[in-house]
């Protein structure tokens, strides 16, 4: 069936509408996500319009400007028509590459018109990492647009939007499209320009805010019919709308957006005004938080502070003394402690959240970047910041919440790419109906897989790695070095310049230098430490002379919680035919082994070990989103009388 | 506390402001000496329970606060009882889903639209479920109860309770009184072609006036009644009246009364029929009586009376408890014992104020589950055998229903759920312990196995003792069971008609010979008279022989037995009567009937073989003669068919050629040696019943129950 042009504007905004899923339709789905076509199959399907796509450009390849432009105009007519139909798709592939040929030099690879025929599909692309997929997006995401559907490209950070948006604009341009980055600093009324243009890019975050912005706006308004009503009537003022609908998607680095980072929801919150906490109550609970011993009067289990007996006994006498209305409740009383608790001693500073400028900032756990426009619920925010001893912030109220895995599901047509799908394959499709396509890789890889090292001690760890750092830095090449977390990368930094090792930080405190850290990492002998998902998308890219000494070594220490960010790590060596290798070093000590009982932590190999608690923490994070999601639905169920959902 | 105190959710409904719609009103009801609120939907005539707590927020719902403001009131007002936001919202939830609120500020179209699919759905998957159990609503009855109403209200009142209770009362003494002639044959009776047409036209009369007990009854305690239908319950049509509205009323006697008036009606129809049925004379009307006692007395008990089906007692047994929806309370409570005993999960709740209710809703729910599944199985093969093939669709659909289900539910809990999350490892601990320790007990401690038979006294060459000639038993000498040798006299039979004949004889020879001395003359008439003297003598000797043999004596040495039973002196036998027979220790055995499915074991493994006769305490050791190669349907003894006492079911439609009976299945004979009967010294009838027990190797009772499953499946689908 051809993609259709809906129409798109602020006020009609097209999306999909979502039913609550029947009681037959998880079986279904799940039965499903197990019975495929083999990908062979699949591959073989897409590969068969690669002739035509090729007779399409021997074609263009000899028209001269005038007479492309004249073909494109065509086109983009017989697209509007039509729709995007199978054949005009292979016409419109083959002139995306012809313009990309000779705006950028760069012609799309066979492996690229696969991967962008099999996002035009409605599927997720798996493309090795460092195989162009930001090239890839602009076959499907410029034969929609010329078809005259709003095209969203979704990445992970403002740095990859803006980037990719800027390297593409050219061939955009020459098929007479308009591109746009929405970044973070961006005023209201750029982003509506921005959202205006035929193809957008932008952050995952950006788009989801923008969207329940728009929906607050809107408010009870939500049907194009009843928008139109309230404009006439001057309720609504759309010229502060600023999503043109829902149309088309294409989300880079999927399994990161969709899966990782969909653990939980979006929330989108408001002033509530300085009387709605009382900073006094919230200085009593520490107070009280303070006096309580851990195992006498709380317990901590999987992550969680549990009050016992002999805590709730506690409590209530104090609570007795204290008086005052926020004591009042038992439930009340024991959330407030119960917080206080968290302040105390489930965050802790520099692993959950910086102090920068007096203010209390916190750490994205999954990237390592900090998020600085968000902030915790319920007074917890306050409380670290008088912990800190900073100036309270002022208290937020809950305006709206919406989950990735809504939301995506909301788009018309839904796409993605990513270097690393096939663990989450059956995931992707029971939560977005999204089928993955691994795509072969243009150049077979020169990536060489060094032995696990495996030590006893962390500091024995920082040592080592300070040593082989030294050794393959010598040797001429670049080293990066990935850690778990924040704190990691700072002993690890801290240990490295002990050693005398010049180096690169690449965390959450220096991400305003990021793009420069990324462009030095393939100098030779230069050394990086990152955090995790610090320079996810981008290319490292290498001198000459590196390239000769064995290109970039890649030290993972110590396994993330995912297998597939494992894999994206290393995909940061020997990209599109480069030579580079990669490493694993791990310790007893790893985090990431508390995932297994007692006895579990005796048996086998630590490699095995290690893989096992990742596997499980795999599984637990899977079902933390199943759950999310089951929840979504049911409360919605039970939300009926609210009369509206986000 | 249940969950955190904000709901993540609490943007969207904090300032919504809802008020309760017209047709709801809130009564407040009594239970368990705490004060409950009821909102009652006049409308839907749908009653809703809420705590003192929840009546709180409900009653502040007036269109003029939102939510928000609700909840600041109450979390001030109750203090520690506080409600979380995520309990609000699932309060407001609730009413939401039965309609009773209003004042949104815009309806979800979509949603309503989506409900009432939903709900329309349901009723149809409420079909699908239970094709067993399908409500046809028929029509609204109100009207005529309403106007039917004034006529029975004096009934309902203390006095009408005595007069129920008197006419009960003097029924009971009545049927006490003709008790025998009422219970005899009842089966036959009952089951009579004619009668069961009888029954079929009664039955619905009655339970029509048993649904207007109900209706009656329901507007007495001030509802209203707007459904009357027809169950099919088994394919058997049962009326039913919707009488939820009852539950709105605050005294609890009154909504018993509503529960039980269906029985009562029919327990005081039940009465009158008996004392009509003692009265009147043999003829229609009595038989009339006789089935309304039937239906109305015995199946009113023994089906709406039991509370632990959702029947008329499990309502009145519900509010004498003071826990309604009695049913989903004790199996929520008892889903709450396995999470907080067995699991030891502290984040559930129960569902009990109090110990003693606790102990109510467990009890409740095991007894009403052992006995549905008693019930259901007995439903399912009912229907199996006999509706063949839509039936075992039907059963199978049921069984699944009712048992798979669940099953497939709690294992779908134990593997994805999340709500086991973090105790999964000790609810497959418990559930593996209790397979394990049930698979043990079946299939791996062995238990005592014996095969019980029923047998008869045989004689491998029984010498029989008949009577030579007909007379009255005059002398025994001898008792049954008695040893005796051969020559032995045994009884002796007077037989007066032979002395005569003899003397008779003895006269005509001498009147013979008298005539022969008189005409000593007459050669000619002498030489006839001699002739005629020599068969008369002739007859004599033979009148002579036979007065000797009144005089029984044993024909060989060994145990007389009297298999007919010791004849009563003075009692006249005829000549040729088998009185006794004499055996010969050696050559008594326990002739048995074995069913096919028993032989092999019984010829290969044999431990032990126990003998004991009826009406006695002790056993006697036997073993195992020998077993008949070949199955027969011969029965050796009518003693071991069923109209004998014995297990043998006899084909009633084919006899042998000699007119004995034939068994309706094969059966192998199998013979017991008795030698050890005798020496107990127990008096041993031939052709008596033996109770025979064949103990073998002592075996698991899985492997039995599979093999007595598997030969049930086999033989009831005839497969």
């Amino acid at each position: 069936m051809p993609l259709l042009k809906l129409p798109g504007d602020v006020l009609t905004r097209p999306e999909r509408t979502l039913l609550p899923p029947g009681s037959l339709e998880r079986p279904w789905h799940w039965l499903r996500s197990k019975l495929h076509r083999p990908a062979a199959i699949r591959r073989l399907g897409l590969r068969s319009q690669l002739p035509g796509i090729h007779r399409h450009a021997a074609r263009l390849a000899s028209l001269d400007v005038q007479v492309l432009a004249e073909e494109r105009d065509g086109l983009r007519l017989a697209l509007a028509r039509q729709g995007v139909t199978p054949r005009l798709a292979r016409h419109a592939f083959a002139l995306v590459r012809e313009v990309s040929r000779r705006e950028l030099g760069m012609a799309h690879h066979d492996v690229q018109l696969l991967g962008g025929l099999a996002m035009l599909g409605g599927r997720i692309a798996e493309m090795h990492t460092g195989e162009g997929k930001t090239l890839t997006a602009t076959l499907p995401a410029a034969t929609a647009a010329l078809a005259g559907i709003p095209v969203h490209v979704i990445t992970v950070n403002d740095y990859l939007a803006a980037r990719d948006a800027e390297l593409m604009t050219p061939v955009y341009r020459a098929l007479g499209l308009s591109v746009a980055a929405v970044v973070h600093e961006m005023p209201p009324h750029e982003r509506r320009a921005a959202y205006a243009a035929d193809v957008v890019y932008c952050t995952n975050k950006e788009l989801v805010f923008d969207y329940l912005r728009d929906t607050q706006l809107l408010g009870r308004h939500r049907h194009p019919l009843q928008a139109h009503a309230a404009r006439l009537v001057g309720e609504l003022q759309d010229e502060r709308l600023l999503l043109r609908g829902l149309h088309f998607a294409i989300v880079d680095e999927a399994d990161s957006v969709m899966l990782d980072e969909a653990r939980t929801p979006l929330i989108l919150s408001g002033p509530a005004g300085k009387d709605a906490l009382d900073i006094a109550l919230l200085d009593q609970a520490l107070a009280l938080a303070a006096e309580f011993e851990e195992d006498t009067h709380f317990v901590r289990e999987s992550g969680q502070i549990h009050l016992t007996e002999r805590g709730r006994e506690r409590l209530t006498e104090r609570a007795q003394a204290l008086g005052g209305g926020g004591w009042v409740g038992r439930s009340r009383r024991e959330w407030l402690v119960q917080q206080a608790l968290v302040a105390r001693h489930h965050f802790q500073r520099d692993h959950h959240y910086l102090v920068r400028d007096g203010k209390v900032q916190i750490i994205d756990e999954h990237t390592g970047r900090v998020m600085a426009d968000r902030s915790w619920e319920k007074g917890l925010q306050q409380m670290i910041e008088r912990l800190e001893g900073c100036e309270p912030s002022d208290p937020n109220v809950t305006l709206a919440r919406l989950t990735y895995q809504r939301f995506f599901r909301r788009y018309h047509h839904l796409s993605g790419m990513t270097g690393t799908a096939r663990e989450v394959r059956g995931e992707l499709w029971r939560t977005y109906r999204l089928r993955v396509v691994a795509i072969p890789p243009h150049r077979p890889s020169k990536r060489q897989h060094w032995p696990t090292i495996s030590l006893a001690r962390q500091a024995d760890k920082w040592q080592w790695i300070a040593t082989r750092v030294q050794e393959i830095a010598g040797q001429g090449r670049a080293v990066l070095v990935t850690t778990v977390n924040l704190a990691d990368s700072e002993a690890l930094s801290q240990r490295l310049a002990e050693a005398g090792i010049e180096h690169a930080m690449l965390n959450a405190r220096q991400d305003a230098e990021e793009a420069d850290t990324v462009a030095r990492a393939g100098r030779r002998g230069a050394v990086t430490v990152a955090t995790s998902m610090a320079g996810r998308g981008t290319d490292i890219s290498l001198e000459e002379e590196v390239k000769r000494a064995g290109g970039l070594h890649v030290i993972v220490a110590g396994h993330h919680d995912a297998s597939r960010v494992d894999r994206q790590i290393a995909g940061r060596c020997a990209r599109q035919g480069d030579p580079g290798s990669v490493e694993l070093v791990v310790c007893e000590e790893e985090a990431l082994l508390d995932e297994l009982t007692e006895w579990q932590r005796r048996m086998g190999q630590l490699p095995t070990r290690l893989k096992r608690a990742q596997r499980r923490r795999e599984a637990r994070h899977a079902r933390e989103r199943a759950r999310l999601l089951e929840a979504d639905w049911r409360e919605d169920e039970q939300l009926g009388f609210s009369g509206k959902s986000e | 506390m249940a969950g955190p105190l904000f709901s993540q959710h609490w943007h969207r409904v904090a300032d919504l402001r809802l008020r309760l719609r017209h047709h709801a009103s809130l009564h407040r009801h009594e239970y368990r000496g705490e004060p409950w609120y009821v909102l009652h939907d006049t409308l839907t005539g749908q009653v809703h329970r809420f705590t003192p707590e929840a009546y709180q927020i409900v009653g502040r719902l007036d269109g003029k606060r939102t939510l928000s403001e609700i909840w600041d009131q109450v979390s001030a007002s109750l203090g520690d009882a506080m409600p979380t936001q995520q309990e609000l919202i699932a309060l407001i939830g609730r009413l939401h889903g039965a309609n009773v609120l209003s004042g949104y500020g815009d309806i979800d179209i979509d949603e309503l639209s989506r409900r009432q699919t939903k709900q329309k759905r349901g009723k149809w998957l409420q079909l699908v479920r239970s094709p067993l159990g399908i409500r046809i609503p028929l029509l609204d009855p109100e009207r005529f109860i309403a106007a039917s109403y004034p006529l029975v209200r004096p009934f309902i009142s203390p006095l009408g309770g005595v007069l129920w209770l008197a006419t009960l009362l003097l029924a009971l003494v009545v049927a006490g009184v003709h008790w025998q002639s009422l219970t005899d044959n009842l089966a036959d009776r009952v089951f009579g072609i004619g009668n069961l047409l009888m029954l079929a036209l009664i039955y619905p009369l009655i339970k029509a006036l048993h649904e207007l007990g109900h209706a009656w009854a329901t507007k007495d305690a001030g509802g209203e009644v707007h459904e009357v239908g027809v169950m099919l319950l088994v394919f058997f049509p049962v009326p039913y009246v919707d009488a939820s509205a009852a539950a709105a009323c605050p005294d609890k006697s009154r909504r018993m009364l509503v529960g039980a008036a269906g029985i009562m009606v029919e327990l005081f129809l039940a009465s009158l029929a008996m004392l009509v049925w003692a009265a009147a004379e043999p003829g229609l009307l009595r038989a009339v009586a006789f089935n309304v006692m039937l239906i109305a007395g015995v199946s009113t008990l023994l089906f709406n009376g039991n509370p632990l089906l959702r029947f008329d007692a499990y309502y009145v047994l519900a509010d004498y408890l003071e826990i309604p929806n009695l049913f989903n309370r004790a199996n929520q409570q008892l889903t709450y014992a396995v999470k907080r005993y067995l699991l030891g999960r502290r984040d559930v709740t129960s569902q009990a104020r109090s110990r003693r209710e606790a102990c109510w809703l467990v009890s409740y729910a095991v007894a009403s589950f052992a006995y549905r599944l008693m019930i259901m199985v007995a439903i399912a093969v009912f229907v199996a055998t006999k509706y063949l093939f839509v039936g075992v669709i039907l059963a199978l659909w049921s069984v699944t229903m009712t048992l798979l289900l669940p099953l497939f539910k709690m294992l779908k809990a134990m593997t994805v759920d999340d709500s086991l999350q973090g105790s999964r490892g000790r609810a497959w601990g418990w559930l593996l312990a209790s397979l394990t320790a049930v698979a043990l007990l079946l299939f791996l401690v062995p238990l005592p196995y014996a095969t019980h038979v029923h047998g008869v006294v045989d004689s491998r060459e029984p010498a029989q003792v008949r009577v030579g000639v007909s007379g009255e038993l005059a002398e025994l000498w001898v008792e049954d069971g008695q040893e005796v040798t051969a020559g032995d006299p045994l009884m002796r039979i007077t037989a007066p008609e032979l002395g005569v004949e003899v003397r008779l004889l003895e006269a005509r020879i001498r009147q013979i010979q008298q005539e022969l001395v008189a005409n000593v003359r007459d050669a000619q008439a002498a030489a006839i008279l001699r002739e005629t003297l020599v068969p008369v003598e002739r007859q004599l000797d033979d009148a002579r022989q036979r007065a000797a043999a009144t005089v029984v004596i044993s024909p060989h040495t060994g145990l007389m037995l009297m298999p007919e039973g010791v004849p009563r002196l003075g009692s006249y036998l005829h000549r040729g009567t088998a009185v006794a027979s004499v055996v010969r220790p050696e050559d008594l055995r326990i002739r048995t009937l074995l069913p096919a499915h028993v032989v092999e074991r019984v010829r290969d493994d044999t431990r032990r073989v126990q003998l004991r006769l009826p009406g006695h305490e002790w056993d006697a050791a036997g073993s195992l003669l020998w077993v008949s190669p070949s199955s027969d349907h011969a029965i050796p003894s009518p003693v071991l068919s069923v109209q004998g006492g014995g297990h043998v079911a006899v084909d009633p439609s084919a006899t042998t050629d000699d007119g004995s009976p034939r068994a309706f299945r094969r059966h192998y004979l199998a013979d017991f040696a008795a030698g050890e009967l005798l020496q107990e010294g127990g008096s041993l009838h031939l052709g008596g019943r033996v109770h025979v027990r064949i103990e073998h190797a002592p075996e698991p009772l899985g492997y039995r129950l599979w093999r007595d499953l598997r030969r049930s499946f086999l033989r009831l689908f005839e497969l």
